[in-house]
């Protein structure tokens, strides 16, 4: 009676040591698996303006970096409402480097010029930024190509319009969306060159009651009856709507419309983020000053067609954006006047990057503002 | 147990080589990895070179580029190109629109050249294209505007000698690729089986996950073991281009000298787990000693208790056969000296030696026991050997002459007589070694020779020898000669006597008493023992010639002494034994007062004088030890300077030292040798009480006739030494205890005080056996031997019948009382 429990208590001991061993053993062969996989551990800085879930710019920016930084395994840090011209950002910039980040995203036009010197400061960090003028040697402008998007969005407004009026709800005069309008009216020219595009400027991102003034003018008082807009949010597509006009939305997707949403210029920001963030890992990030990330790139694209876009139409649109896919110079090139009658491209010209992101002070040839 | 252990190195060994074999991949494996993420690191570097090869021939388009922008003019943009041109016919230089259309030279199509809507974009690019060479272009801007692309060509022959990297070392090879695999530049020794090798599967699957790595990083290398051997594969994109560097390089031209590290750990760590091996075979075999010597101690503790156990044994058996032998002994001793018929005192004889015979034999268990437990002490004193020798003759001589053998002494008259040892014990060897001589030889003769040796001018070697015409011992027995019970020739000697012991007690003897003892004996023909013990001799003194006729003739008793005068007091709580005691010394007219207990005996001591104690050890109640120390301390004892002899039957070694300590004068054991009583008695009576013997006729009385149920009066006689008088008396005592020790019993058993119980029923066992009261024995011993054990139930259940069997016992006294 004795002697069996005695035997089974000691298998059991011999059990327990072996598995102990056998842990042992486990640890000391694996435990330096760490050390030689050098897989790498990046921290991706994020700093936004508005609030992350907050549809429109500041939801598809993060929900695109979100998706970049799982995709590579990266680990994101992000630092959302911080003002322009506050001194929060500094202040973001100093908090994710202490919090060991590699890349930081500046992901507001003025934040760049903000922190110029911080940039200046970290030189071991990459500073990534949008749409800005500053330059620096650890900082790289990205863009998406937006205006290879307004290029295919004036093609569809060309073919709708009747009444050869296209309205545009214009944020603020800069490079960024002079160069979307004439993006926008080249397209709509190449089909319609009787169509003229009229620009109304709101003087701000956001101003939703400028906006819909603007739009309702556009509409009853100049006849336009295609609308578009560089706004941040849709109140110039909320009084389309209203008005029974077509529109075509801008970098977000709009939901509750009727046929007369068009379509939007939407920018697939996860794979504008996946092609910087894999840059940023094969060290090519750095020879880079500009990144230009396009129709090529799949970015760019129209979202899903409303039904007044018949499938003409959209044969048209295909082929279009077959040529952008394999021309980036399509748009910019060959002969160009301005409103005023200046020749801006010669022929067999093209207009360089550089100049595209900082130099469109002008706007082409049947463009009108108004007021 | 061999195989179990066999198991279990097998076991361990197999384990460790597991362990052993993990452990080796994992290094590999490691070693493999921090080879890779070096070779990839060196490979950007190598990347670095390459790429800034491509800078030196942008740099140079920049140049034209820049020159070209400021001069619209085509005679100088011809001058350009020609500088550019290198004269050779491979390289082809020109100028296009952004959309690929020459302005001199050769057009581009952007479908052979990818990158170039890049240039058109203002970017530097260098793309390859299969069969048309490399590009390299730089676009002209002016004004914010790109108006021509500049570019140079190089068709594919060129390329190795312009862009061939280096070798990585002797064994390596780099090369420049699409980075969709198509080799741009190779090595400039790039042949056939490079080429095969390039092309072979496993080597493809290798840079894809090259290929794979560099998605995320910048250069990246793997470990390839595969069909072609061992190899680093590693490669790196070239920012800016669709080109990649790659390469390849032996494991072992990378990993030689460190795997030579790799071999040492594992040397070292094969040694290390061999030492741990051998360690832990060592520690299972130290382990292994250490549970058989467990095994041992506890066998030998196991065979040590079993000893004790036997010794225990003995000593009790001793008792149990001491207390008839001392009645017939004893009885016997009374008819030798009271009979006047030849022949009863024949039979008498016979009885006497039969007893002795059996005495010597408990006697050789007991020597025996003692020598077993270390407890056989020597007490060696001064002695004259002719008295030794003498009687050892007048014990032997008259058994060989039963057997018609004749027995010889030859004694070197030369020999000290005076000497100093144990002269009991050399006695007893000699004994042992004659009796055997008689024992085993069925004819022809028995010699005993003494002889002796000067060793030193006061010490002698004793030589005793012993030769017969026996039997003889087989060489093969010999060496058993001297172990325990061991008898030889068991058929032929299976109606001789004896324990066994003879032959081990001597030869343990003669050990203790720093002798030696040989043997020389021919099978079938006879044996000499010869035993020699150093002796001291302590007188000038020699033996002399010794004569034969010194030898005595069995006599009768005749009493040693006669002592009227003087008083001597018996305690013992055993009648049989008071009275044996009192019959014994008669003849010696000592005056002889009995006491049954040792309170009784108190009483005594203080009513008058005594010259002699004799107090039994064991006894209910007060015992032997507690009786005298009460006697000393009382102050109306009359005879406290009387000396004090106790009597026990537990015979056993070191109960004298014991006795002398506890205040006792001497020992005797029992059953009572009369002549050793006889000698106490002249040994402490005062010496002028004790007087010469006078004759003496004692009375021979008719037995008396038998037919009881509960009373064997032939056998109570047989105890009584056929002494109808003596055996009337006990038998009266025996009626006249009853009430008194009946009640006792009742009591204890009533008190349940099992110890005082067994005391008393042990006391009526013997005392009813030596009247003849065989049921009435049985039954008490079988109540004894329960109380003993603590097994109440059977005691209780047979306490009852008992008692009616002791009244019916006594019944049947009486009416032979009266019958008689």
């Amino acid at each position: 009676m004795n002697i069996p429990s005695e035997k089974r208590r000691l298998k059991i001991l011999l059990g327990l040591g072996g598995c102990i061993v056998a842990a042992i053993v486990w640890v000391l062969v694996f435990a330096f698996d760490a050390t030689a996989d050098g897989s790498r551990h990046d921290k991706i800085g994020f700093i936004i303006l508005g609030d992350i879930n907050e549809a429109g710019w500041n939801a598809s920016h993060y929900n695109g970096i979100k998706a970049a930084c799982d995709e590579f395994g990266l680990e994101l840090l992000v630092r959302d409402h911080v003002k322009e011209d506050s001194g929060q950002c500094p202040a973001a910039v100093e908090d994710l480097v202490a919090q060991g980040a590699n890349v930081i995203f500046l992901v507001s036009f003025n934040y760049a010029a903000e922190v110029r010197p911080l940039i200046d400061k970290y030189s071991n960090v990459a500073f990534i930024n949008t749409t800005t003028l500053e330059q620096a040697k650890n900082m790289t402008a990205c863009f998406a190509r937006m205006y290879q998007g307004r290029y295919l969005a004036g093609v569809l407004a060309g073919m709708r319009t009747k009444s050869n009026v296209i309205g545009y709800v214009a944020a603020i005069n800069n490079s960024e969306v002079c160069r979307g309008i004439n993006s926008f009216a080249l397209g709509v020219q190449r089909i319609n060159p009787n169509a003229k595009v009229l620009v109304m400027w709101t003087g701000a991102w956001q101003d939703e009651a400028t906006e819909a003034a603007h739009a309702r003018r556009l509409i009853e008082n100049y006849g336009a009856d295609v609308l578009t807009y560089h706004q941040d949010e849709d109140a110039t597509a909320q009084v389309a709507e209203q008005l029974g006009a077509d529109f075509i939305g801008y970098n977000a997707l709009l939901e509750g419309y009727s046929e007369h949403y068009l379509t939007s210029v939407i920018c697939h920001w996860d794979l504008y983020y996946k092609d910087i963030l894999q840059k940023y890992l094969k060290g090519e990030l750095l020879a880079l000053r500009n990144n230009w990330i396009g129709v090529k790139q799949g970015v760019i694209t129209l979202s899903k067609y409303s039904d007044a876009v018949t499938p003409p139409m959209r044969s048209v649109l295909d082929s279009v954006y077959n040529e952008l896919f394999y021309n980036n110079n399509l748009i910019f090139s060959d002969e160009i006047y301005d409103n005023r009658g200046q020749l801006r491209c010669g022929k067999n010209q093209v207009i360089s990057e550089r100049e595209l992101l900082r130099n469109i002070d002008w706007l082409v040839k049947g463009v009108e503002v108004v007021e | 147990m061999n195989r179990k252990f066999t198991l279990q190195i097998l076991c361990l060994i197999i384990a460790l080589s597991v362990v052993g074999f993990l452990m080796q991949q994992r290094f590999g494996y490691i070693l493999n990895a921090t080879l890779e993420q070096r070779i990839a690191q060196q490979t950007s570097d190598m990347a670095i070179v390459a790429e800034e090869r491509f800078q030196q021939e942008l740099a140079q388009l920049h140049i034209a580029a820049e020159y070209l922008s400021k001069h619209q003019d085509r005679e100088d943009w011809n001058d350009i190109l020609k500088t550019l041109a290198k004269d050779d016919a491979d390289v082809i230089v020109g100028i296009t629109f952004p959309n690929g259309t020459a302005v001199i030279g050769a057009p581009l199509s952007k479908y052979n050249f990818i990158r170039l809507p890049m240039a058109a974009q203002g970017n530097d690019i260098v793309d390859y294209s299969a069969g048309k060479g490399l590009l390299f272009a730089v676009p002209v801007i002016k004004d914010g505007l790109i108006c021509a692309i500049v570019y140079r060509l190089y068709a594919e022959n060129l390329l190795t000698d312009l862009f061939g990297l280096a070798e990585y070392n002797s064994s390596s090879r780099l090369l420049i690729q699409e980075r969709n695999g198509r080799i741009i530049v190779p090595y400039k020794s790039y042949g056939e089986a490079d080429k095969a090798f390039f092309k072979d599967v496993t080597i493809i699957d290798g840079f894809k996950a090259v290929r794979e790595r560099l998605t995320t990083n910048r250069s990246a290398a793997v470990y390839y073991d595969g069909a072609r051997g061992k190899y680093f594969l590693f490669g790196a994109d070239l920012p800016q281009t669709n080109c990649a560097m790659v390469g390849y390089v032996p494991w072992d031209a990378v990993a030689g000298s460190i795997s030579r590290l790799n071999a040492m750990i594992v040397f070292v760590t094969t040694l290390m787990l061999l030492l741990f091996l051998v360690a832990s075979i060592y520690l299972f075999l130290i382990n292994e000693k250490a549970k058989q010597s467990d095994e041992f101690k506890r066998e030998k503790q196991e065979a040590d208790q079993a000893n004790q156990a036997k010794s225990a044994f003995l000593a009790n058996m001793s008792h149990e056969i001491r207390t008839p032998i001392n009645a017939i002994i004893g009885m016997n001793e009374m008819i030798l000296r009271e009979s006047r018929e030849p022949d009863t005192i024949k039979y008498s004889q016979n009885v006497a030696v039969a007893g002795e015979s059996l005495l010597s034999i408990i006697n050789d268990i007991l020597d025996f026991s003692k020598i077993e437990s270390g407890k056989m002490e020597l007490v060696e004193e001064n002695y004259t050997l002719a008295e030794i020798v003498k009687n050892l003759v007048n014990m032997i001589k008259p058994r060989a002459e039963q057997k018609n053998l004749a027995f010889a002494v030859n004694v070197n008259p030369n020999i000290p007589n005076q000497l100093f040892g144990d002269s009991v014990r050399i006695r007893q060897v000699a004994v042992n070694l004659l009796t055997n001589a008689v024992k085993y030889t069925q004819a022809g003769f028995v010699t005993f020779n003494v002889d002796f040796e000067q060793r030193a001018v006061e010490e002698i070697l004793l030589k005793l020898s012993v030769t017969d015409t026996g039997m003889g011992i087989h060489d093969a027995d010999r060496k058993k000669l001297f172990t325990d019970f061991q008898r030889f020739d068991a058929k032929k000697n299976k109606h001789i006597e004896g324990t066994g012991l003879g032959l081990a007690i001597t030869y343990r003897l003669v050990k203790m008493m720093n002798g030696w003892i040989t043997v020389d004996s021919v099978y079938g023909e006879g044996s000499t023992f010869a035993v020699t013990i150093p002796q001291k001799v302590t007188g000038t003194e020699l033996i002399g010639s010794f004569s034969e006729d010194s030898i005595a003739a069995q006599e009768k008793y005749r009493p040693s002494f006669t002592a009227p005068d003087a008083n001597i007091l018996v305690v013992d709580d055993n009648e049989m034994n008071l009275l044996v005691v009192a019959g014994l010394l008669k003849e010696t007219h000592v005056q002889i007062d009995t006491a049954a207990s040792g309170t009784d005996a108190l009483k005594k001591l203080a009513e008058r004088h005594y010259d002699l104690i004799f107090l039994d050890q064991m006894m209910p109640g007060l015992d032997g030890i507690q009786t005298l120390k009460l006697a000393l301390a009382m102050p109306e004892n009359k005879s406290k300077d009387a000396p004090t002899i106790a009597l026990t039957a537990n015979a056993i070694s070191g109960a004298k030292e014991m006795f002398l300590r506890e205040g006792f004068s001497d020992y005797l054991s029992k059953p009572v040798e009369p002549k050793s009583l006889e000698k106490m008695l002249v040994q402490y009576l005062p010496p002028e009480k004790v007087h010469e013997p006078a004759a003496h006729v004692a009375e021979i009385q008719e037995p008396a006739t038998a037919g009881f149920k509960y009373l064997n009066t032939e056998l109570g006689l047989q105890y009584s030494g056929d002494m109808p008088d003596m055996y009337k008396e006990m038998l009266e005592m025996f009626c006249n205890l009853k009430p008194e020790k009946q009640a006792a019993l009742q009591e204890a058993f009533d008190a349940a005080d099992w110890k005082n119980y067994t005391v008393l029923i042990h006391a009526l066992k013997s005392t009813s056996l030596s009247i003849g009261g065989v049921q009435m024995s049985e039954a008490a011993k079988k109540l004894e031997l329960a109380a003993k054990d603590g097994n109440v139930e059977f005691v209780q259940a047979n306490h009852a019948a008992a008692m009616t069997l002791y009244d019916e016992l006594v019944a049947d006294c009486q009416n032979y009382l009266q019958q008689s």
